[in-house]
């Protein structure tokens, strides 16, 4: 996969600089450079035949479209990838909070509850003890 | 809470089990939390699945999932929340668990710079304006794909000759395109020869000399660097023309 995409990369970069040399080209035109010129459209087509062909090896690359968003601001796409690895973090450690306070309500909870209703908490573990079983 | 408004205090003893726990203790706890508990008054009694109220079968009605304890939709039901232990939850360290530290350390560690010319630092031109400004956004490429599917093929002769230019330059409001952004300039030298000239400078009257030399060598090198441009840009003119032929 990284080859095919370096393989993408290269061409697209090929393509860039040939187009940015027909910019120089026409941008004060002579006549002496038609023949450069339209060696250089020929580059062009070509260019394209071969990034078309490369979009076949990448059908199942994915790209969210949030980096759209942050490449048409101008703005680094690998801020993004650390955008959303500090939002994950952020909400692992809110479910990992919640987790926990849910944990001690629970184990609270059935010791309270243990003093008003032991027989039915004994009934409870014992329940629990075989759903444990069965599931292991 | 939505749905309070039908919910007053009152009385529970419709909703007590009819047979009460055997520790007296317990019973006690029950009238006792009568007066706080909730009753509807539209005078319907909780429903479970079944459409029965399934009081007189354990106290823990609710827990349907737990075998020993009947269920309301027979003993092959099996409710929705009734799965098994789950291995991964947030409690667990889910970018250690993916392995995704170095990512992480990557990506959080390091400062990444802004701009998007600093993630395509080969690609010519200004590419860190938005793309809304030129027309050039990727957005605008989703919303109206451009036609696709079709062969490209070379171009003939015949068709090349609408690609025949006149000589000249090109009118003001296009020669902007295809500027280059001001090359970044590396200021380590500058530092370099700036401790260089405050060391000298201290030295004393010997190093005060050796510093007047130093001078005139930079002078002397600034004016072989025009001249080196220069020449370098009567070459590339050169080399413009006879390539072109």
């Amino acid at each position: 996969m990284a080859e095919k995409l370096e393989q993408l990369e290269q061409h697209l970069e090929q393509f860039i600089e040939n187009t940015r040399q027909m910019g120089i080209i026409v941008s004060d035109f002579q006549p002496q450079g038609q023949p450069v010129l339209n060696q250089k459209i020929h580059a062009m087509i070509t260019g394209m035949q071969e990034i078309d062909r490369c979009k076949g090896q990448l059908q199942d690359v994915q790209v969210p479209l949030e980096v759209f968003e942050y490449i048409d601001q101008g703005r680094n796409p690998q801020l993004y990838t650390k955008d959303c690895m500090e939002k994950s973090l952020a909400k692992n450690e809110q479910v990992k909070g919640k987790i926990d306070a849910l944990k001690k309500f629970r184990s609270q909870l059935i010791l309270e509850l243990d003093k008003v209703f032991p027989e039915e908490i004994a009934k409870y573990k014992a329940a629990r003890e075989m759903v444990k079983e069965e599931h292991s | 809470m939505a749905g309070d408004e039908r919910w007053n205090y009152g009385n529970m003893d419709m909703y007590l089990p009819q047979n009460p726990p055997s520790s007296g203790a317990i019973s006690q706890n029950y009238t006792q939390q009568t007066e706080s508990l909730p009753h509807r008054t539209d005078g319907e009694p909780p429903v479970t699945q079944n459409g029965q109220t399934t009081h007189e079968d354990s106290a823990f009605y609710l827990l349907k999932d737990l075998p020993g304890i009947p269920r309301p939709g027979g003993p092959h039901h099996v409710s929705p929340g009734a799965q098994g232990p789950v291995d991964i939850t947030g409690s667990v360290n889910l970018i250690q668990h993916h392995g995704l530290e170095h990512s992480f350390h990557k990506f959080c560690g390091k400062k990444v710079k802004e701009p998007l010319s600093n993630f395509l630092p080969n690609l010519p031109g200004f590419i860190d304006t938005p793309g809304l400004q030129d027309g050039s956004s990727l957005r605008s490429l989703i919303e109206k794909p451009p036609i696709v599917g079709k062969e490209l093929y070379l171009l003939s002769g015949p068709q090349l000759q609408g690609f025949r230019l006149h000589p000249g330059p090109i009118p003001e409001q296009y020669r902007l395109l295809h500027q280059q952004p001001p090359a970044k300039k590396k200021h380590k030298n500058k530092k370099h020869k700036r401790e260089h000239s405050k060391t000298s400078e201290d030295g004393g009257a010997s190093s005060a000399t050796s510093g007047e030399k130093e001078k005139k060598t930079k002078k002397q090198k600034k004016h072989e660097d025009s001249e080196k441009k220069e020449k370098k840009k009567k070459k590339d003119k050169k080399k413009k023309k006879t390539g072109s032929t």
